[in-house]
């Protein structure tokens, strides 16, 4: 890591280097908006960065799940959506309650709920966080595949859930989730005499702030007690529980700490937008979730940010580029050219997104399995040979050989 | 709830023939378990390319007859037809599980759990989104499935429904068919002692990557005739019809014990079932059916975490 870095930070010590990494990213990234200027363009661009701060936060959370604790979990958008729904229920017109009631957390009447966004902001996190101990309890005794396909099912059965409850149900109850219409008109916070509205910087900076603390979480978690107790479990549950760990309360710590992060994202992305849709967290997203994760590096926190931030790139500038490439027009700097398109007219690149998302899978696991960042252990434990342990085992088989011959 | 009651014997038959399209889907995903203790989950599209293909060279072939009306063929074509599109199904699909295994998994054969299950989530993706890609690029954003079949045909003196029995007869044919390709062959003894003991199989001198192979191919033979059987019974191929046929087949496969050929049918017959009676149930039903397959999986596997025939896997040390 020190010679990718190089120059500059060469003279400090790894974890001098790591938060000096992070500083400068933070700068730069507080900088962002200032240098982008404040044109109609800017709006965009910032929108699509604070998505990809969202996808950072959920990233993260993944990792926790699959890359501390080494559970794969296939269904997390879940708790994206239960974050997202429980804010867009407490803090839109959709319950109209006749009764009146007033008080600085949380106040309702007939023009619907309002919660307050700073306090719910954890609060539906935690919620979140609950849920992943819900739907934890059962899978305790389940082992990895087998845990792997429940969350998947637990992913299906909240999407259908979301999409049952809507108006005109088939349990004729009352409309709950908005189903497909999506649950719309959720209020946006408000910060001293700032509106959030549709301007995105003030978002922009919300989330920075969120992703710093869960990056502080995250690492925090990694280094701790529990941290060393989820690599142990990852490693072999057996020897973990001899050497005294409780598996029952360690996982579900992991499964609650990753659905904690998904709840903020969920949270911020739902009021930003305005709305919800049983759409945003179909299993395509879970997996483009998990894709972030593997994409960046499985178990590392900077690769899990830079792989979100890759997606984000691929799926907001990357695909909309490639579709005018192949549509004829290349144009990058100076470079103009013209050609005849190379699809049919009708055709958009970014149907294909997915497919992309499918072959960068599997490349990446083929060449590239630790991630573009990997985490230091996952490191030595792909590329063994590397080790000089390895060497020295090696040593020893040929030195036996060669005295029974 | 009447109604309910007197149709459900028929409820009850319809969703055998259900059941028996997910336990041939859920054979490929027990079968690959059981040797390399891998989820395949490129499985469900695998059963999406079968369709595809027998649709494909059904129009190329029939297409006179066909392409008037999507009529019905008779006699001699309707026995041509079938067995042509399950012979093009199980033999492409058959090609694809080969190649899929040979280039994206067998690269992993060592590498952390993770990685493969990874992959086949990639290639997956890869299928599906390259069926859809080609689906809009060329047009063919709904492809109707020819309807081959009259709806009934007589013998003995009574009429019978000719969809069900297609149903019947083909899945019945190969999972007994499979059953002894598994219990008689040599093939099917070397597939046996892979899995059981992937190294003591090669030092009894069994090609360990061709079993494999062969496993790959096996399975994706029958998942491809299940998707030739999918789209006769329900007229349509479309891109995403392997995710949720996949997904329950897999549930199935769960249910009946991962790894085991006799969990897998029982596992396919059970979610076939479950999911017909409570679709049958009216508005209510239709909505839930799925999350009551899912919910049924749990449950199952909170009582037995190793499914319903599943031995009990001892960890590792």
């Amino acid at each position: 890591m020190g010679k990718v870095r190089g120059g500059v930070l060469a003279g400090l010590r790894p974890g001098q280097r790591l938060i000096v990494g992070w500083l400068i990213v933070l700068v730069a990234a507080i900088f962002l908006p200032i240098i982008l200027g404040p044109t109609g363009h800017q709006q965009d661009i910032t929108d699509d960065f604070v998505q990809a701060e969202v996808y950072a936060m959920l990233a993260l959370g993944l990792n926790v799940v699959v890359g501390f604790a080494g559970l794969l979990d296939l269904g997390y958008a879940a708790f994206f959506a239960i974050g997202a729904y429980i804010f867009g229920l407490l803090s839109s017109a959709q319950f109209q309650p006749t009764s009146t009631f007033s008080s600085p957390i949380i106040s309702w009447g007939p023009t619907g709920i309002h919660a307050n966004f700073w306090i719910f902001l954890p609060g539906c996190a935690l919620i979140a966080a609950f849920f992943g101990v819900i739907l934890g309890a059962p899978t305790l005794r389940l082992r990895g595949d087998y845990l792997a396909i429940v969350t998947l099912g637990f992913g299906e059965i909240v999407h259908k859930t979301v999409l049952n409850l809507g108006p005109s149900n088939a349990l004729g109850w009352p409309d709950i989730t908005g189903g497909d219409n999506s649950l719309s008109g959720i209020f946006q916070p408000q910060l001293g005499p700032l509106q959030f509205s549709t301007d995105q910087v003030p978002w922009y900076y919300l989330g920075l702030a969120v992703l710093a603390v869960i990056i502080i979480i995250a690492y925090s978690l990694q280094n701790s007690r529990l941290g060393r107790a989820w690599v142990a479990m990852r490693e072999d549950e057996l020897a973990a529980a001899c050497m005294g760990i409780n598996l029952t309360r360690t996982k579900l710590l992991a499964f609650s700490m990753g659905a904690f992060f998904s709840g903020f994202a969920g949270v911020i992305q739902g009021s930003r937008i305005g709305a919800v849709n049983p759409e945003q967290f179909i299993f395509a997203v879970s997996i483009s979730i998990l894709v972030m994760v593997v994409l960046g590096g499985i178990g590392s926190v900077p690769g899990v940010v830079l792989g979100a931030s890759l997606i984000a790139l691929i799926q907001f500038y990357l695909l909309d580029q490639l579709n005018t490439w192949a549509h004829g027009n290349f144009s990058v700097g100076p470079l103009n050219l013209s050609y005849p398109s190379l699809v049919p007219a009708s055709f958009n690149v970014s149907e294909a997104e997915y497919l992309i998302f499918g072959i960068m899978l599997v490349l990446m696991m083929i060449f590239r399995p630790e991630g573009l960042i990997p985490s230091g252990r996952r490191r030595r434990e792909l590329h063994p040979s590397e080790e000089r342990i390895r060497v020295e085992e090696n040593q020893q088989l040929y030195d036996m050989r060669s005295e029974g011959t | 709830m009447h109604q309910f009651l007197t149709a459900l014997p028929n409820t009850l038959l319809n969703g055998l023939a259900q059941g028996m399209m997910y336990a041939l889907i859920a054979l490929g995903y027990t079968l690959v378990y059981g040797i390399l203790e891998l989820i395949n989950f490129a499985h469900g599209d695998v059963f999406m390319l079968g369709g595809l293909f027998s649709w494909a060279v059904l129009v190329q072939f029939f297409g006179g007859p066909l392409a008037a009306n999507y009529g019905l063929l008779t006699g001699g074509t309707l026995v041509l037809a079938l067995v042509v599109a399950f012979v093009v199904a199980m033999g492409s699909c058959g090609a694809v599980g080969f190649v899929i295994e040979r280039f994206a998994y067998r690269p992993l054969r060592n590498s952390p759990r993770l990685a493969p299950l990874v992959t086949a989530i990639g290639v997956s993706f890869i299928l599906e989104n390259g069926v859809l890609v080609w689906q809009n690029a060329s047009g063919n954003v709904a492809i109707s499935f020819p309807n081959l079949i009259a709806p009934t045909f007589n013998l003995f003196g009574r009429s019978w429904d000719a969809k069900l029995t297609m149903v019947f007869v083909s899945s019945t044919l190969l999972m007994v068919g499979l059953l002894f390709l598994v219990q008689r062959t040599k093939i099917g003894k070397a597939m046996r002692a892979t899995a059981q003991d992937p190294e003591a199989a090669r030092m009894m001198g069994i090609d360990v990557n061709q079993v494999i192979s062969m496993t790959f191919v096996i399975g994706s033979a029958m998942a491809g005739a299940a998707g030739v059987i999918y789209c006769i019974n329900f007229n349509y191929v479309n891109f995403d019809m392997g995710f949720l046929a996949g997904l329950k087949a897999f549930t199935a496969a769960v249910l009946g014990g991962i790894g085991n050929i006799r969990g897998a049918m029982l596992g396919g017959l059970l979610v076939g079932e479950v999911e017909t009676v409570v679709n049958s149930t009216g508005s209510v039903g239709i909505q839930w059916a799925e999350s009551a397959v899912f919910l049924v999986l749990m449950l199952v596997l909170i009582a037995r975490p190793t499914g319903l025939l599943g031995t009990t896997i001892v960890e590792k040390a």
